[in-house]
């Protein structure tokens, strides 16, 4: 579903991501971990199309996405759920819904339905349904900017730092959806301190360790690696 | 007792001035993100269209109002393109600079044009139309500025919060990284809110021209306190400039009136009141 | 080395050609408003001047020596002036400095100006503190009167009228607050009651709170010391509030040229230093001329003191240079020269379209021009010149109709 070939992104002059090429196939859920300033946001915001890589190519179903602006990619069904949350906090819970869905034409029709699917992912979503984004707490905010990517309805997601700052009850729930939606054929790009977890859940990993990938397994195998036991799972 | 209806009427309907440039100003500061000192050059660009529409085609500025402020719509539309475009992510300072200078070229286009005259008139039929209601008199023309500035606002208000270019650009105000995450066309959407912004500007403009005059220095002075009452309202609040611009025009009103030597005055209560605001309350004191 | 000889030898043949053209030409230096609040006199001023040069060129100049000025912009500003003023003496070298208009700018200037002692034939200022700036100066011919000329005049004309109460608005710079401040003794003297004295700033157009004050206190006459800018702004309000004193008497330096055909100018009453109905025959030349040259009738009194300026410098010039043809080879020397110009300015007597033009002593100064000035009345565009009577054209409209009352 989507291919990145050999890219090099950099911050004005300074080179973030070296060479890197990752391949996720449709319907998977592919991990990437790494340490905090590795480059996985970096990584993610460049698919996303808000930073531009200086060479190689980023491939989506077979459409050549390098350089598009973010608008473009996001209408052609890949959405963000960014890290920080990054949710409209004047906006209520519908408005913010709402708005995941406004500009990916397909979704916006199917948008009532979408939003029944998404309160029953996260019924606390719903309770909450006309209150400002900004005055809910940080685990609610999380589950809302998830919320609102699936309101895309989207083909691939992307999804960073997830379970930042969550209670293991919460971490749980925003996972558990995560494989719901998958299960209904939503591909997940997953970005994760959590390695644990991630690894669990994902087809394939990669390590991204200052900027360059390190590593590729399947998650299983990659879980068993020591150096990975000792460099993030602290044992 | 007269006269203090009457400040409370001159009050009010200088208000409706300050409503639709600020609601301009607000638009371009809050969703574009840019501190546009040229703001009231663009009203004064709107003041000579409708002069020029009048004096050269013999339109009538009320018929004129939409055509001038679509033409500004448009300037502002270029404008960004060409220059504001580029300063968007750089410091304040920059974009000072540039809105500086395009004011400063605004305003000597102007110079040019009107040559000797140093102030451009024009006498449609209603200029002086006013109503004698028990001895308080009434400006037709200002009373057509405030109506017109109340149902912007509300225009306005519906549209921020019930279509998709409207919604787009409370999210871009609001969250300008999470507008791009959910697929805001960023750059069209900066397009249309500093047009409107200076369209409503323009607006304004020709509303002066029929009130007063145009000459090419007449714009810094609406700037400035436009940003005062973006500062009294707090950032974002559409009610609260509607409240900020009759209170400081009520204010103005009074202290010309009933303080000796007040005229001085209302134009530095502007300012002292945002210094106040910056030191006690930064985000504007109406709740949102 | 040939190239180099080429080049000196062109600087030398140009720079004795600069040298020569100096001589064959009477360079005058002009300070004068062209941008700010002040504009419309100095443009005003500027097409009197440009006038009265190719009026003097066309006809071969001062004994085949042209004139040319150079124009420097003062905006209004003090600050300014002196930077120009600085220009016009220290770095053109100009011996005649002509033009002026505000107070301000007249006293901003007045060190610069003494430390080069030019001939200054100036046509503004009108302040008495401009005035004891310059009491030392016998090389200074003030051609505009002094304001206490104007206050005498209007006080005269008030009191004519039979009015009791004035309500003042004068704006807060120099001009303004001078004028007001010596008005108000000079009517209250009179026995007038002065029951609303407030200031604004000029150039800033919200009358209505301070019309609302004057309407409260009900005035016989409203007098207001303004700037061209304030006018319109200022009768709009007065008509939107329906503010209806007996007579509205505003004095600015000059007015907004469309004033005349709106509405509200009607009965508005103003001093007045000249209009183009003046009775003399000078006046009449003088529209001719300007209509001629460019294609419209003069609206201000600067136009035509722009040119007297001109006139009355270039006659004196012409008297000097006229003794020296007499007398082939005779030379006098900068100093000689400009004493003789300073006596043939001190013993003119000039027919001008304000009258005949003579110089001498005021309140403090040694050469002062004019003094006189008349009260006229808007009437249907036009200005009726209504006092004092033995120059009216038509008579005073006092009290003025309400507002309610008139057909528009």
């Amino acid at each position: 579903m989507l291919k990145i070939e050999n890219i090099n992104v950099f911050y004005g002059l300074v080179q973030a991501l070296w060479d890197i090429s990752i391949e996720v196939p449709e319907g998977s859920i592919v991990s990437i971990v790494g340490a905090n300033g590795a480059g996985k946001t970096t990584l993610m915001r460049t698919i996303n199309g808000i930073i531009k890589p200086k060479s190689g190519k980023i491939i989506y179903n077979g459409i050549d996405i390098t350089g598009k602006d973010s608008n473009y990619v996001v209408s052609n069904g890949i959405t963000h759920v960014p890290e920080g949350r990054q949710i409209f906090p004047k906006m209520s819970v519908y408005e913010n819904l709402e708005i995941g869905a406004m500009f990916i034409k397909d979704a916006w029709e199917k948008r009532k339905e979408t939003m029944e699917f998404v309160f029953s992912l996260f019924p606390r979503l719903k309770e909450r349904i006309n209150q400002a984004a900004g005055t809910m707490s940080g685990g609610e905010q999380q589950m809302l900017a998830v919320a609102r990517a699936l309101m895309g309805r989207p083909k691939l997601m992307l999804v960073d730092e997830p379970s930042l700052g969550l209670s293991p009850a919460l971490t749980l729930t925003v996972f558990d959806a995560l494989k719901k939606a998958n299960k209904e054929g939503v591909t997940i790009l997953l970005v994760e301190q959590n390695v644990k977890k991630s690894l669990e859940m994902a087809k394939i990993g990669y390590v991204l360790e200052n900027g360059r990938i390190v590593m590729k397994d399947d998650g299983k195998t990659l879980l068993a690696n020591p150096h990975i036991k000792k460099a993030y799972l602290g044992v | 007792m007269n006269t203090f209806i009457q400040v409370l009427v001159n009050g009010i309907l200088q208000s409706g001035t300050y409503m639709i440039t600020t609601l301009g100003l607000a638009l371009a500061v809050g969703v574009v993100g840019i501190l546009n000192l040229a703001h009231g050059e663009f009203l004064m660009v709107g003041a000579f269209l409708s002069i020029i529409f009048y004096t050269v085609f013999g339109i009538d500025p009320l018929i004129s109002i939409l055509i001038v402020s679509l033409l500004i719509l448009l300037l502002g539309i270029g404008t960004y393109k060409i220059s504001l475009k580029k300063v968007l992510d750089s410091a304040e300072v920059n974009q000072l600079l540039l809105t500086f200078g395009i004011s400063i070229i605004l305003q000597n286009i102007a110079v040019l044009y009107s040559g000797s005259k140093e102030v451009m008139v024009i006498n449609p039929p209603y200029r002086d139309l006013s109503w004698n209601i028990e001895g308080i008199g009434i400006s037709f023309s200002k009373t057509l500025v405030f109506i017109i500035a109340l149902i912007l606002v509300i225009t306005l208000f519906y549209i921020l919060n019930n279509t998709k270019v409207g919604k787009s650009m409370r999210a871009v105000e609001q969250n300008r990284y999470g507008a791009y995450i959910v697929g805001i066309n960023a750059d069209r959407i900066f397009k249309i809110a500093f047009g409107v912004s200076v369209g409503l500007a323009g607006l304004a403009g020709v509303m002066l021209s029929i009130i007063l005059y145009a000459t090419p220095f007449i714009g810094f002075n609406y700037t400035l306190k436009a940003f005062a009452i973006i500062m009294m309202a707090g950032m974002g609040n559409l009610r609260g400039i509607l409240w900020s611009s009759l209170i400081l025009g009520i204010i103005e009103s009074a202290l010309g009136t009933y303080v000796p030597g007040g005229t001085g005055w209302s134009e530095g209560i502007f300012f002292f009141i945002i210094l106040i605001i910056l030191l006690v309350k930064p985000e504007g004191i109406f709740k949102k | 080395m040939k190239k180099f000889l080429q080049i000196i030898l062109t600087i030398i043949v140009v720079s004795m050609f600069v040298s020569c053209g100096k001589g064959n030409k009477i360079v005058m230096g002009a300070l004068i408003p062209l941008s700010g609040p002040g504009a419309a006199v100095g443009i005003g001023t500027k097409e009197g001047m440009d006038l009265a040069v190719e009026e003097i060129n066309a006809s071969g100049g001062i004994y085949g020596k042209k004139i040319e000025i150079i124009y420097e912009d003062d905006g209004n500003n003090p600050k300014q002036a002196i930077a120009k003023v600085e220009k016009l003496l220290g770095k053109d070298e100009v011996k005649y400095l002509i033009g002026g208009m505000a107070s301000g700018v007249t006293i901003g200037i007045a060190d610069t100006v003494k430390n080069y002692k030019p001939i200054m034939a100036w046509i503004g200022a009108a302040s008495r503190f401009a005035e004891e700036k310059y009491a030392d100066a016998d090389w200074f011919f003030h051609y505009h009167p002094w304001e206490y000329y104007n206050i005498q005049s209007t006080a005269d004309f008030f009191a004519s009228t039979g009015a009791k109460t004035i309500a003042i608005l004068f704006e807060d710079s120099a001009f303004g607050s001078g004028g007001s401040a010596l008005a108000i003794p000079m009517f209250e003297a009179k026995g007038f009651k002065i029951v609303v004295k407030e200031s604004f700033k000029s150039g800033s157009p919200n009358f209505t709170p301070l019309l609302t004050k004057v309407k409260a206190a009900n005035p016989d006459i409203l007098y207001v010391i303004c700037y061209a800018a304030d006018v319109i702004p200022l009768m709009n309000a007065v008509k939107e509030l329906d503010v209806n004193p007996k007579l509205i008497y505003p004095v600015p330096p000059a007015w907004p040229a469309e004033f005349a055909s709106m509405p509200i100018s009607e009965y508005v009453a103003q001093l007045n230093f000249w209009t183009p109905d003046f009775p003399y025959e000078e006046t009449k030349k003088f529209n001719e001329k300007f209509q001629k040259k460019y294609g419209k009738m003069p609206v201000s009194y600067w136009q035509p003191l722009g040119y007297v300026n001109i006139i009355s410098l270039a006659e004196a010039i012409k008297a000097v240079e006229a003794e020296l043809q007499k007398e082939a080879g005779k030379k006098y020397s900068d100093e000689e020269y400009k004493q003789k110009v300073i006596q043939a300015l001190a013993n003119q007597n000039l027919d001008t379209p304000f009258g005949k033009l003579t110089f001498k002593p005021s309140q403090k100064i040694k050469y002062q021009g004019f003094t006189n000035w008349l009260t006229t009345q808007f009437r249907k565009g036009k200005l009726e010149i209504v006092f004092p009577t033995e120059y009216k054209t038509a008579d005073l409209v006092y009290p003025a109709p309400k507002w309610k009352d008139r057909q528009n």
